[in-house]
């Protein structure tokens, strides 16, 4: 059985006049890769590196315009366009993509005379997409067919060869292949065989724009083996006819073919599935059916019925898969039918201006993310009510809200409004893999997710510590390697240009300076980076089959090398967790990631701006086995039924002859068949084969998909398909009034025939929108941007470097982070950019992402809450927004040509121009010269520099912030047809205008720069806030540790809190309990000082000693921490204390931890225990690079002085040409007043030494205090990038995290686990102050609850705890008892000591 | 700035939190849960409160003494105040944010503290609903033999215009009604209203054999002195019996026996009673069972307190001390 996967085919009309006036024009684009153009030879006066083989799109005519004929393109279907990181390589690996196609053209021409089309004439061609050839040839009518040129050496040394060709089917001959003129049978630069993909040596738009695929993905039919037709198309003769195309691709090694372990996968999933249950003793509920629709639609995006599965079970004890048939092998498949050419409609393709670009008049937002943009867009069509921009700003935040699921918490949930901004906002970053983080977790059960992580012991907590520092170390190296060969590449580059260019010009740097600055004997960048590679070494992981969790780790290299460290330590945890005998296992997660600013995103809206989802909307799609292919059609017309069998109807096309000696003959030929009975071309013949010729028209208008230039045109099954919202049904039936009466059921023998799906079954559309005639589609798949930024400014000259260097204060001075805020803002009048405009183009494959869904989004939402407060405006967007062609795309390539490298075609290190070059050898043999560890892999050749030019003359900007405007825009199409986009009104400034999301909205009352959108600041480097808490205490037995350590994994192993503070407010007094609840004593107001007080029933201190309660400084009797903070807590005045207690009051209404009801800690129940935590935090960037400056324009810019400098090593480089980035303070708040669901009271900065506290920063703290607790101003604590780590202890209610902001980074949280505080809340000693009570004659009787597990106490001042039975019935009168006394002292309620520790049951 | 803007939000947080109006609407209505409210409300009827809080020094309340009392409103909330302590923040600021959700919430749940509050008896003669009105709750406490010699001391309470002198009759709900210990000797009785008349009485179903008058016997072997006032009667054929006007006392000494004289001996008391109803006849007739049942029952006892001088259950009495176990 085989698989019929959707193939979307489109067709392009090219008329003689097209051909001549409008494909070779401005308005057509050309090819973009030209590998052919690589120099090469002593002739060639350039350097064969990748920029050359790079024709940017807009830079003139195309060099090979489309010809005469009708021009096919067939999207790959998502499957094959989808590449999947592979772990070891660090690279996305794309499937294999489907090689061979057969093109089945059937054709009738019209007759004028007879008015009708003449029967079909079949005809077909073999596409072998991966054929190399030296040269191209012409064919037997003299016609030369366009191919790809590919970087693959031919036989004579050319650098390159042609990549695909066209083949006569009936002369192909699959079983005389010659292996070695096919593709996998050559290498890529890192020794691996090729073979071809959805991007092969172009891109991400190879496969998807003809001009780049002819020949591989694409057809074009010259239709000289039909004189006639040929002769009137190219002299533009009379002439009308029309055509059907089906196209059918497979891979003609089953190895590859993407469901060649599919029964494999099914059988192991299913069987093990089986085993599982029987070992759970629970009933197999899952069949074979369901794994495999989970398989197929998980995996390949892919939705079979139940007809593509069948099997049996061994028996109905055993359940296990005796016999299975599913899909073996995959053939895509599709058909555009109903092309009509009318020659007297010619040309087909041109504007109204010939000769030139169409247009489109467009709406246009811009956002840091799609959703953003989006819903400014609709904010943009929207009148302000009453002239408010503030309501309409609120519609868009309904919007964004919208588009992120969470419209609903808005109303319902505290802290929802804060959740979405920092969602918001973090959407405006992309994730860089931060590499792997160790974690101790109990042991999986089979079949069952691990445990989270766990609370380990100390010992074992500090060894988990040194090989996640390791991991870390060895992470930052790979990516500081990474770094330093792209930097080596980039150089590389400049100097094999200027040992290439002829005449040799002048050059900034000699040339062999250069030369030996990259590799000189003993020296050189290039030593420089394979010594980082050698010091790191390679870490290898072993996987685990089944789960893929990391097993094991090893290392090539010594145990020096930082991988070989990994290993050590790896082994040291192992081994103590094996001594444990805890059925705990190492298990390895996801590190933080890094985070790397998105470059803004536009949306347009225009009327021919036809959004590209020709694989469909959804993200898995129809597919059917070969076995439903329609074969049969039952037709009825009043008492008269016939049935025809395609089979036995020979005039219908039949695959070619040699097609049907390979595996996928028969399935091809079915869907050969079926494509003719679906096709009204062939409905007088299906009519004939009935034996009633009269039915022919109505036949056809029950299969429909006619040409609209061929009217009438019926809907039929192909309108039906293709209504939104359809279910495809098996043997779907049509019937229509006229021209007859008749039912048409399509089906197949065995009666499971299923109708294509739509992406597969196409015919002419009109597009009214364009012109009245226009038929031929036009599908954006390309856009090319203009942009002007006036950049961040930067004032103060550095050393070694002739740019200015960024101010170390350029955030803090100039932006403001505001308490309410969650990024960046600046003060008016904006004065923090040069106001200096650089222009930035670039050229983007249009994303595939469907604006469409914020219709379906609110559609959605309106029906599942009707009735909800915000649904007046979303109906009104929804009215807005429906019938709107709106396309998205991001400005790729804005953020990296600030940092002056732009992306180049990867190709090999190699000099094809000058030899010999021992520079370049050099580079190219170290390239690939460690096993495993191939430079290419991780693409050391994509990115070249930005050195000369006006981009890199003093805009080296890798701190990006500023005023952008758009200033140009247009699009291209899947044909190389051109669009440029334009507004309704232009400014003399000649910017296109356009709506800026909130988020980039220039400040209000900025005028000087409205219109603009605001960049707030960001780093142009992968950076994180690394905000880790630090271990409470720390066990020295373990080599390294010598003082408390930070905590890497986001469930700390050991708990962070170092202790309590018990706040009472009507006393103004503060308690202080040690890490494990034990109080210790408590700082109270009294008589106008601040006065400590031991706790209560200490006898041991009855003068109220602060020293003899912490112990010496040396040896302290309580946590260290805990015991340095009560020490300053006593050292202060009464001031401090009124401030710190209104602080920690105020905070109470802004935090309401989300978490507050899993909480059954006693101590919450009677106050508010308040954490003492100690965090460390720090910004880094990945592998600490920061991206140097490629400015080669003077002796002064940074690669001469590089160069001058020796500055082999990255780490040298960027020290000095990185504008001063390092030294750049970044603020940073730390909690969130706003967000009821942050826990954070105050922090308190530490110094180093035994007293580390000065001051007590809260945001709470009250405005005229005495000094000492005070609110935290912008600038309290700022970080350098990859600078020293700052330590705070911390005052937090432990149920909230803690959020660190920064603005320029998405926000950190700081979480403590429940197990961690919980324990230690629920041991908190919770003493209430008790006054006045009566003491009687009998002793002591108060009402107390009984508590389990618990116990109570009297406390009086100086004396003993006496314990106190909560079963005595006070409020019965036993005489005798006066007189009374009045007694003051406290209640305690202790833990019974019996009770087990972990106080479940309190 | 948009009106989902962080500064809007947290100057309504701010906002809200500056009055206890805001708070209320932002809070809606408050549900106190059922079991929380009947602990509240039973802590209201003063059930729990230790005796010596109540009564700080028992020569306040000796032996053979009635108290009439007026609980102080202020006490009471602060008892409640205590109770319901836990669980929130105390603060000393009286515009604090958590004062202020105090005053919010105290209202509310000292509502439905009153509402669970227990009640004995709702009968038709009742008060109108107690819950409807904020009125004063009164009660006394006695300390006598006779609460622990007749345990099923009854209660009525009327306000004033309202007692069994009155045309329109009125019970107050009584709230609470204690004998405080199992064998103790002291009621606690607590009415929701301002009591004007209380009637204490027996147990309504203690309907008893009585005689008037009863001297233990001098010495061993002789007969007590007893006296029974009868009241005569006159039967008819038909065995209908009238009551007569006459009262005539008894001598029925000789009816105990000597050996056990707080034993009667029913023959000879049938016998003197049957010569006492009917002096001039001899032998005089039986009388029947029913007939000597209508001589010897009696009713229970009851004693009225009628507050004559307001000030007795007026506003001001005697407060005690703090409740006990209020945290502070």
């Amino acid at each position: 059985m085989k698989a019929i996967v959707p193939l979307n085919v489109a067709a392009l009309r090219v008329s003689s006049t097209d051909s001549t006036n409008v494909t070779p024009r401005a308005g057509f684009a050309g090819r973009t890769a030209a590998f052919d153009l690589l120099p090469h030879g002593p002739q060639a006066v350039q350097a064969s590196t990748g920029d050359t083989i790079w024709i940017p799109l807009g830079s003139g005519s195309p060099s090979v315009p489309l010809e005469t004929g009708v021009h096919l393109h067939w999207e790959l279907p998502e499957f094959f366009k989808r590449g999947q990181l592979d772990q070891d390589l660090g690279a996305i690996v794309f499937p294999h993509a489907p090689t061979r196609w057969l093109v089945a053209r059937s054709l009738s021409t019209y007759d004028q005379a007879s008015g009708g089309y003449s029967a079909p004439r079949q005809a077909s061609w073999v596409v072998e997409s991966d054929y190399l050839s030296p040269q191209l040839r012409p064919d037997q009518y003299n016609l030369t067919r366009p191919a790809v040129s590919v970087p693959l050496t031919a036989p004579d040394g050319t650098p390159y060869m042609f990549m695909g060709r066209v083949v006569d089917a009936a002369s192909w001959n699959p079983a005389g292949e010659n292996a070695a003129d096919y593709l996998p049978h050559y290498s890529g630069p890192g020794g691996k065989p090729l073979y071809l993909t959805s991007i092969g040596f172009a891109g991400a738009a190879f496969s998807g724009y003809y001009p780049d695929c002819r020949s591989v993905f694409g057809f074009w039919d010259t239709f000289a083996d039909v004189s006639d037709v040929y002769a009137a198309i190219t002299q533009n003769n009379p002439v009308k006819f029309r055509v059907s195309y089906t196209v059918i691709g497979w891979l003609p090694d089953a190895a590859s073919d993407p469901l060649s372990g599919l029964a494999g996968a099914v059988t192991s999933q299913y069987n093990q599935y089986v085993s599982d249950a029987a070992e759970e003793n629970v009933k197999v509920a899952r069949t074979p059916a369901d794994v495999f629709a989970g398989i197929t639609e998980n995996q390949y995006g892919w939705l079979f019925s139940g007809n593509a599965i069948s099997y049996t079970l061994v028996s109905d004890t055993d359940e296990t898969l005796a016999t299975l048939d599913v899909p073996d092998g995959t053939l895509v498949a599709g058909v555009i039918q109903e092309v009509v050419w009318d020659q007297s409609a010619a040309p087909f393709l041109a504007s109204a201006t010939s000769g030139q670009p169409w247009t489109d008049q467009v709406r246009i937002a811009i956002g840091n993310t799609t959703v953003e943009a989006a819903s400014a867009l609709v904010k943009s069509h929207l009148a302000a009510p009453g002239g408010s921009d503030s309501v309409l700003a609120s519609y868009e935040t309904l919007l964004n809200a919208l588009q992120l699921g969470v419209l609903r918490d808005l109303e319902g949930q505290g802290n929802a409004l804060a959740t979405l901004e920092q969602t918001l906002h973090e959407r405006g970053f992309s994730q860089i893999d931060g590499g792997h983080q160790w974690t101790i977790q109990t042991k999986a059960a089979p079949g069952s997710q691990a445990s989270a992580a766990l609370t380990l012991p100390l010992t074992l907590a500090e060894q988990l510590a040194t090989l996640n520092n390791a991991q870390a170390a060895y992470e930052q190296a790979r990516s500081r390697i990474i770094a330093a060969r792209r930097q080596l590449f980039m150089d590389w580059v400049s100097y094999v240009k200027q040992l290439s260019r002829k005449p040799p010009g002048t050059n900034v740097v000699a040339t062999n300076t250069l030369g030996a600055f990259l590799a000189t004997s003993g020296a050189g960048e290039l030593r420089a980076v394979t010594n980082a590679g050698t010091a790191a070494g390679l870490l290898h992981y072993q996987n685990d089959d089944g789960s893929g969790r990391i097993t094991g780790v090893t290392a090539d290299g010594a145990a020096t090398t930082l991988a070989g460290q990994v290993v050590t330590a790896y082994q040291a945890v192992t081994t103590a967790l094996n001594k444990l005998a805890q059925d705990w296992e190492l298990d390895a997660v996801p590190a933080d990631p890094f985070w790397l600013p998105t470059d803004p995103v536009l949306v347009m809206e225009g009327n021919r701006l036809e959004p590209v989802r020709r694989n469909g909307p959804a993200t898995a799609i129809a597919v059917r086995a070969d076995s439903e292919l329609i074969s049969t059609l039952r037709i009825a017309s009043g008492p008269g039924s016939w049935t025809v069998r395609a089979a036995s109807v020979p005039a219908l096309p039949s695959p070619p002859a040699t097609l049907a000696t390979l595996p996928q003959g028969a399935a091809a030929g079915a869907a050969i068949t079926e494509a003719s009975l679906l096709d009204p071309q062939y409905a007088a013949v299906v009519a004939a084969a009935a034996g009633n010729d009269t039915l022919a028209a109505a036949i056809a208008a029950c299969e429909g998909g006619q040409s609209p230039l061929d009217p009438p045109a019926a809907a039929g099954l192909f309108g039906a398909v293709h209504t939104a919202g359809y279910q495809r049904t098996t043997n779907p039936a049509q019937s229509v009034q006229a021209p007859a009466p008749v039912t048409v059921t399509f089906t197949n023998a065995a009666g499971t025939a299923l109708p294509p799906d739509a992406v597969g079954w196409n015919a002419q559309t009109a597009l009214p929108e364009f012109s009245p005639t226009r038929v031929d589609p036009f599908l954006p798949v390309w856009m090319t941007w203009e942009m002007r930024l006036d950049p961040l400014a930067r004032d103060s000259t550095g050393s070694g470097d002739p740019d200015k260097n960024y101010a170390p204060g350029t955030l803090a001075d100039q932006f403001i982070l505001g308490t309410d805020e969650m990024d960046l803002g600046y003060p008016l009048p904006a004065a923090f950019t040069t106001g200096q405009l650089v222009s930035y183009t670039g050229t983007v494959v249009l994303s595939k992402k469907p604006f469409v869904s914020l219709t379906e989004q609110i559609n959605s939402y309106l029906k599942e809450f009707p009735g909800d407060e915000a649904d007046t405006e979303l109906s009104n967007a929804l009215n807005d927004l429906s019938g709107r062609k709106v396309l998205s795309q991001a400005l790729d390539t804005f953020g990296s040509a600030q940092t002056l490298r732009t992306t180049i075609p990867q190709i090999a290190v190699q000099n094809l121009v000058v030899s010999p070059d021992p520079v370049t050898k050099a580079i190219a043999s170290a390239a690939t010269a460690t096993p495993g560890d191939s430079w290419y892999d991780t693409g050391f050749n994509s990115l070249t520099a930005i050195s000369t030019g006006p981009q890199s003359q003093y805009n080296y900007g890798p701190l990006r912030a500023g005023f952008a405007e758009l200033t140009g825009l247009s699009v291209v199409d899947t044909f190389g047809q051109v669009m440029r986009l334009t507004t309704a009104a232009t400014p003399s400034s000649g910017a296109l205008p356009m709506t800026a999301a909130v988020s980039m909205s220039p400040a209000a009352g900025d005028t000087a720069n409205a219109g603009k959108a605001y960049l707030p600041p960001r780093v142009l480097a992968p950076c994180r806030v690394d905000a880790h808490w630090l271990s409470a205490t720390f066990d020295s037995s373990v080599p390294g540790f010598t003082a408390d350590f930070a905590e890497t994994n986001d469930h700390p192993a050991t708990s962070p809190v170092c202790g309590w503070i018990v706040p009472n407010h009507l006393d103004l007094s503060l308690a202080f309990y040690d890490a494990d609840g034990k109080p210790i004593g408590s700082f109270g107001l009294e008589h106008g000082i601040n006065k400590y007080r031991t706790r209560a029933g200490n006898q041991a201190n009855p003068r109220d000693d602060l020293d003899l309660d912490l112990g010496p400084a040396t040896a302290p009797l309580v946590n260290a921490n805990i015991a340095r903070l009560m020490r300053f807590a006593g050292g202060q005045s009464a001031g401090f204390l009124t401030d710190l207690m209104a602080a920690i009051e105020n905070s109470d209404q802004f935090i309401n931890p989300a978490s507050f009801g899993q909480d059954a800690a006693l101590s919450v129940l009677i106050g508010r225990p308040l954490a003492i935590v100690r965090a460390v935090q720090s910004i880094s960037s990945s592998g600490a690079v920061l991206p140097a400056s490629q400015n080669n324009n003077t002796t002064a810019d940074a690669l001469t002085q590089a160069v001058n400098g020796k500055w082999y090593d990255y780490g040298d480089r960027q020290a000095r040409t990185t504008a001063g980035l390092g030294q750049v303070q970044i603020p940073v708040r730390l909690g969130e007043l706003t967000d009821i669901d942050d826990g954070l009271v105050a922090f308190l900065p530490e110094a180093s030494g035994s007293a580390p506290y000065s001051v007590v920063y809260s945001a709470t703290a009250p405005a005229d205090g005495a000094g000492k607790v005070v609110r935290p101003g912008a600038d309290t604590i700022e970080l350098t990038l990859n600078g020293p780590a700052l330590t705070f202890t911390a005052i937090v209610d432990p149920r909230a995290p803690v959020h660190v902001s920064t603005g320029v980074l998405p926000t950190v949280t700081l979480r403590i686990p429940p197990d961690q505080y919980l324990n230690a809340m629920q041991q908190l000693a919770v003493t209430f102050t008790t006054r006045p009570v009566l003491r009687d004659q009998f002793g002591l009787r108060i009402p107390l609850p009984a508590e389990a597990g618990f116990a109570w106490t009297w406390v009086s001042q100086g004396a003993a705890p006496a314990p106190l039975s909560p079963a005595s019935a006070p409020d019965v009168p036993s005489y005798g008892y006066s007189p009374q006394k009045l007694l003051e002292g406290w209640l305690d309620l202790i833990p019974n000591p019996a009770q087990p520790a972990d106080g479940s049951q309190p | 700035m948009t009106m989902f803007s962080r500064a809007v939000r947290r100057q309504g947080i701010e906002t809200t939190f500056a009055d206890p109006a805001a708070i209320a609407s932002t809070l809606g209505d408050v549900a106190v849960p059922d079991d929380i409210a009947a602990w509240l409300g039973r802590l209201l009827a003063l059930a729990g409160v230790p005796f010596g809080y109540l009564v700080p020094d028992e020569a306040m309340l000796p032996p053979e003494s009635i108290r009439f009392f007026r609980l102080d409103e202020k006490w009471v909330r602060a008892l409640l105040d205590g109770a319901f302590s836990l669980g929130r923040n105390l603060t000393a600021e009286a515009s604090g944010a958590s004062a202020k959700l105090d005053r919010v919430l105290f209202g509310p749940v000292a509502a439905s503290a009153r509402a669970a509050a227990p009640l004995r008896r709702r009968a038709g003669v009742a008060a109108p609903d107690p819950a409807a009105t904020d009125t004063a709750w009164t009660g006394f406490l006695m300390r006598s033999h006779v609460v622990a010699d007749y345990p099923g001391l009854g209660v009525n309470v009327y306000p004033k215009g309202h007692t069994p002198s009155d045309s329109e009759l009125i019970l107050l709900p009584v709230r609470r009604l204690d004998r405080l210990g199992p064998a103790g000797d002291t009621l606690f009785c607590l009415a929701h209203g301002e009591a004007y008349r209380v009637d204490v009485h027996e147990a309504p179903e203690l309907l008893h054999y009585g005689i008037d008058e009863y001297q233990p016997p001098a010495a061993q072997g002789q007969a007590p002195s007893a006296d029974k006032q009868l009241r005569t009667f006159t039967r008819a054929q038909d065995g209908a019996v009238t009551i007569g006007s006459d009262v005539v006392a008894v001598q029925v000494g000789s009816s105990f026996r000597t050996r056990s004289p707080r034993v009667l001996r029913l023959a000879a008391l049938a016998a003197a009673l049957a010569a006492a109803n009917e002096p001039g006849k001899t032998p005089p007739d039986p009388i029947d069972s029913a007939e000597m049942g209508f001589a010897m029952t009696e009713g229970v006892g009851m004693v009225s307190f009628i507050n004559r001088s307001t000030s007795a259950l007026a506003p001001g009495g005697t407060t005690p001390p703090n409740p006990p176990g209020s945290a502070s």
